[in-house]
């Protein structure tokens, strides 16, 4: 079997941010906090964290701190969103440079930004356009709990919120109604989780969704063993997270197999050039290298640093992080 | 032009120009919707309401059109599809019946495109919500269900149309008596809420699914769903044991054509008779003939070690929990 091409893979990373005068580097601007989230846990994982300067990174965050809203946007003098909010966040919290990086004035506003972004029925809108999703239930959740900051009234609107959005096959949509989606099956699972509530899910639903979950694993095909998001959907290497991080927390791992798995991300590696992609033979990105080395962690992969499937952060910088109830 | 709050024709102008080069500027549309909000809304003049309210839907349906465009471009951007729906919160004459057709050209493409989906249960209950009667609303309800009906009818394997019809079932068991149709079945049994009525009439349509194509999993996972607690715990005992004994019955014989055909079993109808097994044993008394359903619940847990090697893990532990429950 192929091996992990760790040189590689973090050479990749590195090179990402030494081409900013590339038109595609321009065109992601929208993402490059997640990008920087992304390469940097990946990096972390591989236990390579010292490759990105990081002085660098703090002032690059900084720059994206948003004076208006309070909270983080993608790039400088993009908004704030829950989503860059919580990649900072987590960034700082990897590097342990939370507290010395943030002013109190800043901490302050990002709670702020946070807490006023939640709606009367539980959920949370990403920004102050309105548009509810349970990824930014977990978003937000993850950022108070990163912060510390999370309190009953907050959680038990965002638990309520979450068990509405179970459906008919267990697993979990977007929002109350919508389809379920390993994705969000894996925002929903971690907002349980981080707000101590996985209890509060109903016993037959629980067993439901085990299922759901492990049967995203493909037999047939040529990419056999990996795994999809939606029935009678292709197998992309970025469920390996999504769905393998729920089966963790449900303490369920061994319900699918995980040499098959571990098999299929390997092949989906860029052998020449490093990085992971969706699957095997197609453009790798960023996003697809950490997903990838992260569902590798959780499956035990030898010399890999264990990452935590509720926070997607090596497991011990989030023993760090004090758990709620407080 | 952004920090400078600038709100005119040029900055609006050069959102679009952005926005063309990269739908994924969140900002941008932020900003694009400050510019409306602030700037054109605001031109238009205040003196008659009449006219008013037909300028802003003028406005808002120029609006559509670009958002349109960059639809059929990028069908899955979630930035452009919640830009539309905020245009069209933002106009108290929307055409929702515009709408629905814009969604079916989308259906055409991917008939599981789950933005699609989700766009569609929003315009509907925008709909539902500009009614004035629940009879009216109802009725919405009820055309959605048999579009769903349609949707399976068309391709079976349109996991996206079982999840939504899920929905609208339980919306209809909940809706007054009032739905006004010839003679269908479906309307009469929701009419009479009669969930008895309602899964032999849904069995029949499932058995034409599965003998349709018995491995799409989409259909098995439904099934599992009308033998859950929200039909059984309201159906009595004796009839949820008819239900389930005729089904696996029904199951068996698919298999038996099946074995006859490949030489080997089909291993989704003996998931589903595993499944189907196990409810079957929590609603037997412990005397009874529960001994022998349990042989089987072993022996099709030993097929499945051996079909389904994968998932082996899980039917061992079905396995034993069967084993320690004797
Ligand atoms: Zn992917």
């Amino acid at each position: 079997m192929t091996t992990l091409e760790k040189a590689k893979h973090i050479a990749y990373i590195k090179a990402l941010d030494d081409h900013k005068d590339f038109i595609e580097y321009w065109m992601s601007e929208h993402l490059r906090m997640n990008g920087l989230y992304w390469g940097i846990t990946a990096l972390f994982l591989l236990k390579h964290e010292s490759e990105f300067q990081k002085d660098d990174v703090i002032q690059f965050i900084q720059s994206c701190y948003d004076e208006t809203h309070g909270g983080f946007g993608s790039f400088p003098k993009h908004d704030s969103h829950l989503l860059s909010t919580l990649s900072a966040l987590q960034i700082l919290k990897m590097y342990d440079i939370l507290d010395d990086t943030l002013t109190s004035e800043q901490r302050l506003s990002t709670v702020r930004f946070i807490k006023s972004l939640q709606l009367p029925d539980g959920s949370f809108q990403g920004d102050r356009f309105g548009e509810v999703d349970t990824r930014f239930v977990y978003t937000a959740i993850q950022s108070l709990s990163i912060l510390e900051e999370l309190d009953q009234g907050i959680v038990d609107g965002a638990v309520g919120f979450i068990l509405r959005c179970q459906n008919f096959d267990g697993g979990f949509g977007m929002v109350p109604g919508a389809e379920s989606h390993a994705a969000q099956c894996f925002t929903c699972l971690g907002t349980l989780a981080i707000c101590g509530a996985l209890d509060k899910m109903d016993q037959d639903q629980t067993e439901l969704l085990v299922d759901w979950l492990s049967e995203r694993q493909v037999i047939s095909g040529e990419f056999s063993g990996g795994l999809n998001g939606r029935p009678e959907k292709l197998p992309d290497v970025c469920y390996s997270w999504w769905v393998l991080s729920c089966l963790s927390i449900l303490k369920k791992l061994d319900f699918i197999d995980g040499e098959k798995l571990k098999g299929f991300i390997l092949k989906s590696q860029d052998l020449k050039s490093g990085g992971i992609s969706d699957r095997p033979d197609n453009q790798v990105d960023v996003y697809h290298t950490l997903f990838g080395i992260a569902g590798l962690s959780l499956l035990g992969y030898e010399d890999l640093v264990p990452v935590d499937p509720v926070y997607c952060m090596p497991c011990f910088v989030t023993n760090t992080i004090k758990k709620y109830p407080y | 032009m952004k920090e400078s709050k600038l709100y005119s024709d040029k900055s609006l102008f050069r959102t679009g120009q952005l926005l063309n080069l990269n739908p994924e500027l969140y900002t941008i549309w932020n900003f694009r919707r400050d510019i409306l909000t602030n700037f054109k809304f605001k031109q238009i003049p205040d003196t008659d309401p009449l006219k008013k309210t037909a300028a802003l839907h003028k406005l808002i349906i120029s609006e559509l059109q670009f958002v349109q465009a960059k639809l059929s471009q990028y069908p899955k951007c979630y930035w452009i599809w919640d830009h539309r729906r905020w245009c069209l919160l933002n106009d108290s004459q929307s055409d929702w019946k515009h709408e629905l057709d814009l969604i079916s050209m989308f259906f055409q493409a991917d008939s599981r495109n789950f933005h699609a989906w989700q766009y569609r249960r929003f315009i509907i209950q925008c709909y539902k919500d500009s009614l004035s009667s629940e009879d009216a609303r109802i009725q919405v309800d009820w055309d959605e269900f048999k579009f769903t009906t349609k949707m399976i009818n068309k391709d079976i394997s349109n996991y996206s149309a079982w999840h939504n019809r899920s929905k609208l079932i339980e919306k209809l068991f909940i809706g007054s008596s009032v739905l006004k149709d010839d003679n269908d079945v479906y309307l009469q049994v929701f009419n009479a809420k009669d969930k008895l009525k309602f899964l032999r009439k849904e069995l029949d349509l499932i058995k034409t699914a599965f003998y349709t194509d018995p491995d799409d999993s989409s259909v098995w996972i439904y099934l599992k769903w009308l033998f859950g607690d929200y039909y059984i715990k309201d159906l009595p005992k004796n009839e949820s044991r008819k239900l389930l004994e005729d089904t696996i019955k029904d199951i068996d014989e698919l298999n038996e054509l099946e074995t006859e055909d490949n030489g080997f079993d089909n291993q989704w109808c003996l998931k589903s008779d595993l499944f189907l097994l196990k409810s079957l044993l929590k609603l037997l008394p412990k005397d009874d003939s529960s001994e022998s359903w349990k042989e089987r619940v072993d022996t099709i847990c030993d097929k499945l070690i051996q079909l389904d090697p994968m998932r082996k893990n899980k039917y061992r532990e079905h396995k034993l929990q069967i084993a320690t429950e004797s």
